[in-house]
Formats: C-alpha cells, sequence, structure tokens
C-alpha cells in the first residue's frame, strides 16, 4: 500500500460516516504504535494484498458503536448486532476499495472481531494509528503492513 | 579511573552534549575550559586563582560525567598541538600586533599603547571572539600552516582542538555564591557541534611531523575509536525522534506519504529492542519523544538510511 492508496482508504472511511450519519469525523494526528495493537470494543479488519500487504481496520468503543446504529436506525444493539454493523461497514468499505482500485488491488473479504479474541494480524507488527473522532467518540483508524522487509539485525 | 592532577587532561567528544546537564561549579567549566590536553592539571589551578585541590575536585567530577581524559599522544600529536600551544602562549608582541590586526589599528601605533597585562589579555580574548576564531585555541602562526589555498588548508580548518561553545570561553568573574550552576553558554549560530571532526584518512602514528599523515593545523589528538561507539557520544538524555522524524517526512515529500514513509522505516527496526526500551507508541507530533539506547538509535538510523535513503546527521 502506498500513500495513495492509504489517502484512499482514509477517505473511503470518512465518507461512509459522512453519507451515513450526516457527520463527519475528525482525523488526528497519525502514531506509530508497537506492540499488541490498541483495539477497543469492536474492530474490522480488511486485509488487502499486493506489492504491499498488510492490513486495515477500524475500531470502535460499545457507545460509538451503538451511537452509530442508532444513526443508521437500527433498534437492536447487542453485542451480536454491534459486531455484524461493525463487519458490514468493514464490507462497504472494502467493497467501495474494490471499486476504486479495480482488479489491481486485491481485498479480502473484512473480519469482525469483539475485545478479546484473537487478532487476524500477526503480533508484534507495528501499527499506523489514526484517532477518529465523530460526535464525541473516538474510535481507531489503523494500517499494518506485512513484513515485507525483513527487519533489521540490531 | 583514578585522577592523577599531574597528567594533561583534554575534553572528549561528550563536551558535544552538555546542554541542560550535567550541573556542575562554575570553577568545573573553567577548569574544563582549559583541559586542552597538553598542560597537565595541576598547573590549572594558577590560571583560573584556584587552588590545585580544587582542580583535582573539580577534574574528578569531570571525569564522572565523561567529559574528559587523560591521553598519552604520539610525538606526531605532540609536534601539532605543540604549535598551537605556542600560538595560544604568543609574546606580549604578537598579542598587541594580533589585537591591532583584529580592531584595525596599525601595529606601530598599538605598540606604543602601555597596557597592563591583564587588559591585554582581556582585550585579546575580546578581538579573538570579534574575528570569531571557533575554537579556544588561535590559529598557529603562518610558518605552521599550509600556504593559504593550499588543498590542506582549507580541509583542516577547524580540526585545531575540541572547542568549546563561545561564551564558555570568556574570562567572566566568577559568580558570588558556589552553588552548582547550569552552563549558560548556547553554542554560536553555524556551530553545531563542538566535536572535532573525524580525520579524512586514517593517521599514521609516524615519526615527527612529516611522518604523520595529519594536516599541519589538525592539532587536536582527534578522538579515537571509542568517538565512533555511539555509548561514547550518545547524549545522557536520549536523542530526540521529532527532527528525525521531520527529517523524514520532508524526504519523502510530507503529508500522508511522509508519514507512511517513517511508519515503513520503523517496520524496519525490531520490536524487540523497541519493546526493551520501553517505546510503545511514537506520536509524529510529539516534541519530546526520545530514544534513549543508543543500540535502538543507531537501528533506527540504519533503517532510515536503508529505507528512506536519509542520512540523518546527528
Amino acid at each position: 500500500m502506498d500513500d495513495g492508496q492509504l489517502a484512499v482508504f482514509v477517505q473511503l472511511i470518512c465518507n461512509y460516516f459522512t453519507h451515513s450519519t450526516r457527520c463527519s469525523p475528525q482525523l488526528g494526528s497519525p502514531s506509530i504504535e508497537f506492540g499488541t495493537p490498541r483495539l477497543l470494543d469492536y474492530t474490522g479488519f480488511i486485509r488487502f494484498s499486493g506489492s504491499s500487504p498488510g492490513w486495515i481496520y477500524i475500531s470502535f468503543t460499545r457507545p460509538m458503536a451503538k451511537t452509530l446504529l442508532t444513526r443508521l436506525g437500527e433498534q437492536q444493539q447487542d453485542s451480536e448486532m454491534i459486531r455484524d454493523a461493525v463487519g458490514e461497514i468493514a464490507s462497504i468499505v472494502t467493497s467501495n476499495a474494490r471499486e476504486h482500485f479495480g482488479s489491481s488491488f486485491r481485498v479480502s473479504l473484512p473480519i469482525a472481531i469483539s475485545k478479546g479474541e484473537d487478532l487476524p494480524i500477526p503480533d508484534g507488527m507495528p501499527q499506523f494509528a489514526y484517532d477518529i473522532n465523530w460526535e464525541s467518540h473516538k474510535g481507531i483508524l489503523g494500517i499494518v503492513l506485512g513484513p515485507d522487509v525483513p527487519a533489521l539485525q540490531s | 579511573m583514578a585522577m592523577n592532577p599531574h597528567l594533561p587532561y583534554r575534553r572528549t567528544a561528550a563536551c558535544s552534549h552538555v546542554g541542560e546537564e550535567p550541573l556542575l561549579y562554575y570553577h568545573d567549566w573553567q577548569v574544563l575550559e582549559q583541559c586542552d590536553g597538553i598542560k597537565p592539571g595541576s598547573s590549572i589551578g594558577s590560571s583560573l586563582g584556584i587552588t590545585e585541590a580544587a582542580v583535582t575536585q573539580a577534574l574528578e567530577r569531570l571525569l564522572e560525567h565523561g567529559l574528559v581524559r587523560a591521553e598519552p599522544i604520539s610525538y606526531g600529536e605532540f609536534w601539532h598541538a605543540s604549535q598551537n600551544y605556542k600560538v595560544q602562549t604568543a609574546s606580549r608582541e604578537q598579542l598587541v600586533a594580533m589585537e591591532a590586526m583584529a580592531s584595525g589599528i596599525s601595529s606601530t601605533i598599538a605598540s606604543s599603547i602601555s597596557t597592563s597585562v591583564e587588559q591585554l589579555e582581556k582585550s585579546l580574548l575580546a578581538a579573538l571572539e570579534k574575528i570569531q576564531a571557533p575554537s579556544l585555541m588561535a590559529p598557529p602562526p603562518s610558518g605552521a600552516h599550509p600556504p593559504q589555498g593550499h588543498p590542506q588548508a582549507q580541509s583542516a580548518a577547524g580540526q585545531q582542538t575540541v572547542p568549546l561553545p563561545p561564551a564558555a570561553a570568556s574570562l567572566a568573574p566568577p559568580p558570588p555564591k558556589q552553588a552548582p550552576v547550569k552552563p549558560s553558554f548556547v553554542p554560536r549560530a553555524g556551530v553545531t557541534s563542538m566535536r572535532p571532526p573525524s580525520p579524512a584518512a586514517p593517521i599514521s602514528p609516524g615519526f615527527g611531523p612529516q611522518g604523520s599523515a595529519r594536516t599541519p593545523n589538525s592539532a587536536p589528538m582527534s578522538d579515537s575509536a571509542d568517538d565512533a561507539s555511539v555509548p561514547a557520544t550518545f547524549p545522557v538524555d536520549g536523542q530526540k525522534l521529532k527532527p528525525l522524524v521531520d527529517a523524514i517526512v520532508n524526504k519523502a515529500g510530507g503529508g500522508t506519504k511522509g508519514q507512511l514513509a517513517v511508519y515503513r522505516v520503523f517496520l524496519k527496526v525490531p520490536s524487540d529492542l523497541l519493546k526493551a526500551a520501553g517505546v510503545g507508541k511514537l506520536s509524529l507530533i510529539d516534541q519530546n519523544a526520545a530514544i534513549k539506547d543508543p543500540v535502538l538509535w543507531e537501528t533506527i538510523l540504519r533503517a532510515t538510511m536503508e529505507v528512506a535513503g536519509l542520512e540523518y546527521n546527528r
């Protein structure tokens, strides 16, 4: 993934919020985080492949996800429903990405997890993460690039 | 290492990183100024008006902080250093002439001016500051230089000795109290390091000046191999990350592209090193983030070079 592709993904996610809820999210300054990813209550992962494979994920707190469901007109807001909704959001973003990039950019089916479940990404990979501010809630938009280059010897 | 006041001590490359730390007494910094690798510690006190015991204690503190060290030198190094030392201890007539040159007064008129030795020294130092001599030592006389325009003349410039920041060279009166003080000097604009540049080529320790590969006015006893090792020059409070991050971002073209470049650099850094150094998160706008592990810092610099093609100038 290059910076252009990352920018497209970020824009697709922002567009989703804007069009679905009429409230645009604000992204904070990016940070690089090491160790186990800092995930919130529910997270949707999108895997992409190509010259620089990796994952994009969007993580929600439970209140943020419930507010989002309310905005989407969904009355049922139990854990299962929230998790499905997070997976659905990731799926929409994935579809839009496929449409944008065409066949040159392969994107896998998204995976949604709740806090505490096994992560679909390798352990110990640094994450490039933005804080998302949306309707007084904080979420996380992250990217993890695969180990296409070996680490240096210390 | 035991301190022997009868040995000459010289400033180490660690002097390049003094800033807010360490805190030392006023006369400790005075003694540090005098540690040129030539004068024995025991003779420093007389020129500063402090006792030998005080110098000894100061040297012990400076040694403890790694700011000075006693180091034997070769004859070639001695010869070059002595040339500079002769200039530093030039005769009164030479001092008058140098002052006159700096202030624009003809040497004839200047020689007729009767001033005390103390006044003369003060005015000479002021004059030397005017002409912005980059080190504590004045340049050697013309006879000891390669001719002007000689290729070596420029390459050797600035290699006289380990220079201290300009303000540290002033002979300010001692403060009224003997409490630890923070060093007040700030390097002059353009002076980014007090560390002597490394010689361009390995130095063969030949006997005498002709046998030395060192250029005639490369007087410093250049820091030996230990200067190349990270721990000897690594600042106590670590290396700030923000300048490095900014350099990578700029090199990559700024914006998201630059930020991703920083991320790709850190992808190359072993996670165990980061974990061991307690680095959990790196905000790309954090002004205070610092790497305190020299090995980790070196690894980051190598990754920067490899991934971003940036040779970061520390």
